[in-house]
């Protein structure tokens, strides 16, 4: 048609009526092709749009979410579509996010007719997220539709790590595997190892664990929260805060909890709720993180330098009197200190003062008397001043003077978290959390409203069906004598203690868990997983590719939030709700009628989820009952067979959760019905101050029996007779004290060009190695280059975009700088999620998120190089024809020296940095070169500091009665073996 | 008798003006009447409501980014002119919340003007009915052509037909409109005198120059930008066109494609070119010499910016 018949059919209609529009209902289109892998396809449906239900937060913002009465028939209009009109009709499946512990609800958008799934979004009744998620809960949809991942069962065909894999059925996955640990537990209870990096889930597997009669738990605690959890611990009881940020007027973080630490969605977003409600925000942090940014008060401190600042504020309290005296004298087990005085009171101090003061604790009235604990606290905190703390930390004193204030008015609303950062960077970290707890201590903020609670308080875990005996067997693999206080197993340590031959193992499970990449010191843990006399055989449970299950004899791919089934509680806030995890497929699928018997049959692929996977396991290692394990698999209701997913929950959700039965029953549910729909139920709200109320077992006060604290006096522990009976008797042990870090200034030498590498900081849209097939997460962060001070730049004449070379103990690697202001003079920073690569010329690690790089090893001496960064690639997702980034980062961690605390065992993270300089035209980006001789004589020099059990153990145990274990064995196993 | 055909001439041209205005506006309801094509045949209401979406609310706004001062900032003397034009003319726009220059908004004074017209005609007030025929070939040859030649070549450029359709009816009406008197002499504008570009303008002063059609003589759509980025596998975002553009300028210059980002709108100028030389027919050639001046201006722009890219030196 010409251009002029165009104008002149126009000019002609415009003559003549108009025609009414065709308001006919669209015709779908066809789906395009795809090969290989599917993707998602949906239907159109018929029904009319529903309408949204609003929803006022109790920030005042007003959000909208399907009405739940409507969530079995949802139709909305297809956004992809938009601005057309097309409807889709969904049934909206409650599950759990998998991509960090905080256990956010999420709601699956499931096609009703294709079952595939459209899109995941918030869980609006889910008391802790509140329909709200970070960019990691919808990325599930990425992890879903990935065309990389792994979907079939796969055993190596190959040596171990040359990248041959036959695909094989689950049926042979599971007899080959059972039979290998019904052979090791024949043999030993010693023999299995499960090492986890972040469970998803409460109970279900620690369980399996127990019934299978070893001690075979390991996790990935001791490069996360270890010391933070001792710190915690020791004073409490309780292993972890439970901060109730949103009635907070004064909020104390270290590090950068709002936007990328731990709980980052549910925290945040109460953090933000205080803020709006007047609450002071305080964040310490050496690096000016996105809270430190929105902070009232951002105190960049020299690393190390934190429980100094922390002690000055409390010596703040102390000096003026600002301190809830009412509070510490019925909850501090003050008594306990000045009976310790009275021995090793004079070898504390030498000041006159302090001397005489000593002098007095004499008598029963002496040690009983409250105002001597007063005073003690005076004369010994004054050696905190704010100068000593602006001195150490290098931050300007009026900011720490005006946090003090801010503390002291705080009327027992004080929240403050610490997790990794501080507790987990330094020698000693862990009394950085008995600083930061000393001030909500002395505040009266313990377990108030705005105040912190212990995670115990906010967190559910129910009752199973069925709970196998304790086993009686101690790993020494895994909790070692020299570490008898760790908290918990000496996990990155692993192939040091195999290189050192202290024991091997049969069958090893790493779960979600990349221990080669994202421990420090990778090439120790390279050198194990490929030496089957180590490691007999090693199966790699995961959802997606990563570099160490290259390495394993079976890959087996298990579901992520959408495909599994686990229940998860957490302490968000002061409530305490349990959520269920869901394969939302297999749900839809049972909802229409069709039988679905394993989870994998629902799943992409024949992808599968642990919680079917362990009881067909476990009943197939010991068919015959002999090793008194298949009992606890069997279903309650259909003896001799195994338990179902349904009857397992079920049972929990008949018999575990208070108030669950009769809300379920008064919406004519069953209570497994209930959850299912719904996802989550709240048990318990505004849950303050529970030590306060009377409690059979619990601790004798002011004449009543209240509930207490978990520590052996049931008091809070400001001394804490567990280090002092264990040998750890200094001031610096036994009350909240700094403990100098092995980067204390004195140790770095400036000078030299020896700078502090701070290699842990997170990113808010990653999760360490989990998040590498969330192509929507990398396009928002890829790459981690080395954050420095533009005052180093200009010494080591570097711009950003230069490549500099990062000297660590033990070798070196290669990275692009970024010069900024956001980091202090004298330390760099690199995040802690980056540089994932996989082998050139082989699989692995999706394409969008890995270098290829080549691995070339000699003796000790082992190279990674970078022979091609990433570039666009052709698969059934068009998406990844359209990447436009190539650097995806350094893998730092290989450099990195093991630093284990000889406390707490948390591994040190913060790097001595021995020399960073321009890098040489023949350094590339992304090299990295390790020494593992000098990896272990670091190590041996750590080992050196602790104090072992067999020597410093005062009543025969291993480990104290009292300390958590993930998974306790019998008291018997406890006892040191005689000649130890 | 022709009289009597000139006034329904008139009224016909009022109610195209009425109906391209509401088009432009937004308003589907009108849209049928421009579908009127075998590729949009069967097109149900609710897809012609989302083309429509898409041509003008995503990728080709409707406003003339003509009536600039000579920095090219919005609000300069021209459009002032402009609002002041249709004081004269009495017309009151119902969509208070757009400019002047919108396009929609200088067809819906037109229209106005037209029904003015033939409302001096039926009261027999042949002067006035003269001026008012006068004012609308003035108008369209001073404010209106100038910029609606480059906004149709970027919907006829465009590969959905429903684009298509508006712009060769849009470049028709105003050609048509444009003849209701004889065409005026010099009738260039102040503000077309624009700043003329150099290489070493910052980025963000190339940018505006290259997307300001009445200083570079082409509309630039999102839809050209995204294209290009796509084709050179290089991220844009999704903005407005100069963040678009300005982000393109930074990731070629990340990843050593500036060269080929500035061949490629080298190519939408030359494309461009051919077809106003296409139009020339239809449109005169006194206002495709001014347009074309505009392009050429803009070309040499581009070959000074490769042959500098090509040298290395892209520091900018």
């Amino acid at each position: 048609m010409s251009e002029n018949k165009i104008f002149q059919k126009f000019m002609n209609r415009i003559r003549t009526t108009l025609v009414a529009p065709d308001s006919g209902i669209l015709k779908s289109r066809a789906t395009p092709e795809t090969e290989g892998f599917k993707m998602p396809e949906f239907s159109e449906g018929d029904n009319a749009n529903v309408k949204m239900l609003t929803v006022k937060h109790p920030d005042g913002r007003l959000s909208q979410y399907p009405p739940s009465n409507r969530w079995s028939n949802w139709t909305e209009w297809d956004s992809k579509a938009w601005p057309r009109k097309k409807a889709r009709t969904y049934d909206l499946v409650p599950t759990v996010c998998f991509n960090c512990e905080s256990a956010c609800g999420l709601l699956a958008y499931v096609d009703k007719q294709t079952y595939d799934i459209r899109k995941f979004e918030g869980n609006p009744v889910h008391p802790g997220s509140r329909g709200r998620n970070c960019a990691k809960g919808p990325a599930t949809l990425n992890q879903t539709y990935d065309p990389e991942r792994i979907l079939y069962p796969l055993k190596r065909a190959g040596k171990r790590g040359e990248g041959k894999w036959q695909r094989i059925s689950w049926d042979q996955a599971l007899a080959e595997i059972a039979e290998k640990m019904r052979a090791s537990r024949q043999k030993r209870l010693d023999g299995i190892m499960y090492h986890v990096g972040r469970p998803g889930e409460d109970h279900y597997t620690n369980r399996c664990i127990k019934a299978w009669g070893v001690d075979g738990h390991n996790s990935h605690t001791n490069i996360c929260s270890a010391s933070a959890r001792l710190g915690y611990m020791l004073w409490s009881g309780f292993d972890r805060p439970s901060p109730d940020y949103a009635s907070a007027r004064v909020i104390l973080l270290i590090s950068s909890h709002l936007e990328t630490g731990h709980y980052f969605n549910p925290h945040a977003q109460r953090i933000i709720e205080g803020k709006m409600k007047g609450a002071k925000l305080i964040t310490i942090d050496p690096r000016l993180s996105n809270t430190a940014s929105k902070s009232d008060v951002w105190l960049p401190s020299w690393p190390g330098s934190e429980s100094t600042i922390l002690l000055a504020i409390a010596a703040h309290l102390i000096r003026t009197k600002t301190y809830n005296a009412k509070f510490m004298k019925k909850w501090v087990n003050w008594q306990d200190f000045l009976k310790y005085l009275v021995v090793n009171g004079s070898t504390l101090k030498s000041d006159a003062a302090w001397l005489s003061f000593c002098k007095t604790l004499t008598g029963e009235t002496a040690l009983n008397s409250f105002e001597n604990f007063q005073q003690a606290l005076a004369l010994l905190y004054d050696e905190y001043t704010f100068e000593r703390a602006a001195l150490e930390s290098q931050v300007p004193i009026e900011r720490i003077i005006e946090t003090a204030e801010y503390i002291a008015a705080c009327d027992g609303k004080l929240s403050a978290h610490v997790w990794r950062a501080a507790s987990i960077g330094n020698l000693g970290g862990w009394q950085v959390a008995r600083c930061m707890f000393f001030l909500n201590v002395l505040t009266g903020s313990v377990g108030t409203k705005g105040g912190t609670s212990g995670n115990e308080w906010n967190k559910f875990v129910p009752k199973p069906f069925d709970n196998p005996p304790d086993f009686n067997a101690w790993n020494e693999l895994q909790l070692p004598n020299e570490w008898p206080l760790a908290h918990y197993e000496m996990s990155f340590l692993l192939p040091h203690f195999l290189e050192e031959k202290r024991g091997n193992i049969d069958v090893y499970f790493t779960r979600v868990y990349n221990p080669m990449w994202i421990n420090p010191d990778g090439f120790m843990w390279l050198k194990s997983l490929r030496d089957e006399s180590r490691i007999g055989c090693h199966v790699a449970l995961t959802p997606t590719w990563n570099e160490s299950a290259w390495w394993a004899d079976y890959v087996l791919p298990m579901g992520h939030a959408g495909e599994r089934h686990d229940l998860m509680s957490q302490e968000t806030h002061s409530s305490q709700w349990v959520a269920f995890r869901q394969p939302v497929r297999r749900v839809a699928m049972e909802r229409a009628g069709k039988t679905v018997k394993y989870t994998w049959e629902a799943n992409p692929g024949e992808v599968w989820e642990e919680a079917e996977f362990w009881v067909e396991l476990s009943g197939q290692m010991d068919p015959d009952y002999s090793l008194g394990i298949r009992q606890h698999f069997e279903s309650p209701q259909r003896p001799g067979e195994l338990i179902s997913q349904d009857e397992y929950w079920g049972w929990i959700f008949d018999n575990s959760i208070p108030g669950l039965p009769e809300k379920a029953a008064a919406e004519q549910l069953t209570p497994l019905a209930y959850m299912k729909k719904y996802g989550v139920f709240e048990i318990l709200k505004d849950n303050y101050l529970p030590f306060e109320k009377p409690a059979a077992n619990g601790v004798q006060i002011e004449g009543e029996t209240l509930a207490g604290f978990h520590t052996p006096s049931g008091l809070l522990e400001f001394f804490s007779p567990t280090m002092h009976d264990w040998g750890w008797k200094d001031i610096e042990h036994v009350i909240p004290w700094q403990i100098k870090s092995h980067v204390h200034p004195d140790h770095i030498n400036r000078e030299k060009g020896e700078m502090i590498l701070l290699p842990n900081f997170r990113l808010p849209t990653l999760v360490h190695t989990r998040s590498a097939n969330c192509k929507w997460l990398y396009e928002i962060s890829h790459k981690n280059p080395v954050w420095m001070h533009p005052e180093d730049a200009r010494r080591i004449d570097v711009r950003s975009g230069d490549l500099i070379k990062v000297e660590t103990e033990i070798g070196y690697f290669v990275d692009k700088v970024w010069v900024t202001e956001g980091i202090k003079p004298g330390v760099i920073a690199m995040s802690h999620h980056l540089g994932r690569w996989r082998l050139t010329g082989q699989g692995g690690v999706n394409g969008f998120a890995a270098s290829n790089v080549d691995l070339s090893e000699e003796l000790n001496l082992h190279r990674l190089t970078i022979t091609s960064q990433v570039e666009p690639y052709k698969t059934p997702d068009p998406d990844t024809s359209r990447i436009f980034w190539k650097d995806v980062g350094v893998h730092q961690n290989l450099t990195h020296a093991v630093h284990p605390d000889p406390i707490s065992g948390g591994h040190c993270w913060l790097q001595k940095a021995m020399n960073v300089s321009k890098a040489t035209p023949t350094e590339k980006h992304g090299d990295v070169f390790v020494d593992t001789e000098k990896s272990m004589a670091v190590y041996r020099q750590w080992l050196a500091m602790t104090r072992p059990a067999d020597k410093f153990s005062p009543d025969g145990n291993r480990r104290p009665l009292w300390l958590k274990r993930p998974l306790k064995p019998v008291a018997a196993a406890y006892r040191l073996k005689p000649g130890s | 008798m022709e009289l009597m055909n000139r006034q329904n001439q008139l009224i016909e041209f009022a109610r195209a003006c009425n109906i391209v205005a509401s088009v432009l506006l937004g308003d589907s309801t009108q849209v049928v009447t421009i579908a009127d094509s075998p590729e949009l045949s069967g097109k149900s209401a609710t897809d012609l409501d989302a083309l429509l979406y898409e041509i003008f609310s995503l990728n080709v706004f409707p406003y003339a980014n003509l009536y600039l001062s000579t920095e090219l900032i919005a609000g300069g003397p021209t459009g002032l002119e402009l609002a002041e034009r249709y004081r004269d003319w009495h017309f009151r726009p119902t969509e208070s919340n757009l400019t002047a220059d919108h396009f929609g908004m200088q067809f819906s004074a037109l229209e106005h003007q037209l029904l003015t017209a033939v409302e001096h005609w039926r009261h027999g007030n042949t002067a006035a009915y003269n001026t008012a025929q006068q004012s609308i070939a003035e108008f369209c040859q001073v404010f209106l052509t100038p910029a609606l030649i480059p906004f149709a070549a970027a919907l006829v450029l465009r590969t959905d037909a429903l684009a298509k359709n508006l712009g060769t009816i849009l470049l028709n009406l105003n050609s048509e409109l444009s003849q209701i008197t004889p065409p005026q002499e010099n009738t260039a504008r102040p503000a077309e005198q624009v700043k003329q570009p150099t290489v070493d303008d910052s980025l963000t002063e190339l940018v505006q120059f290259l997307l300001t059609p009445i200083a570079s003589g082409c509309w630039i759509s999102k839809r050209d930008i995204r294209d290009i980025a796509s084709i050179l596998e290089l991220p844009c975002g999704f903005s407005t066109r100069e963040d678009m553009l300005t982000n393109l300028f930074h990731a070629a210059g990340s990843y050593e494609q500036t060269i080929k980002l500035i061949l490629a709108i080298q190519e939408i100028f030359r494309t461009h070119q051919n077809l106003y030389e296409d139009w020339r027919p239809a449109c005169g050639n006194t206002i495709m010499d001014r347009i074309l001046i505009r392009v050429k201006t803009s070309q040499s722009l581009l070959l000074a910016l490769e042959q500098k890219a090509r040298s290395g030196d892209t520091a900018k």
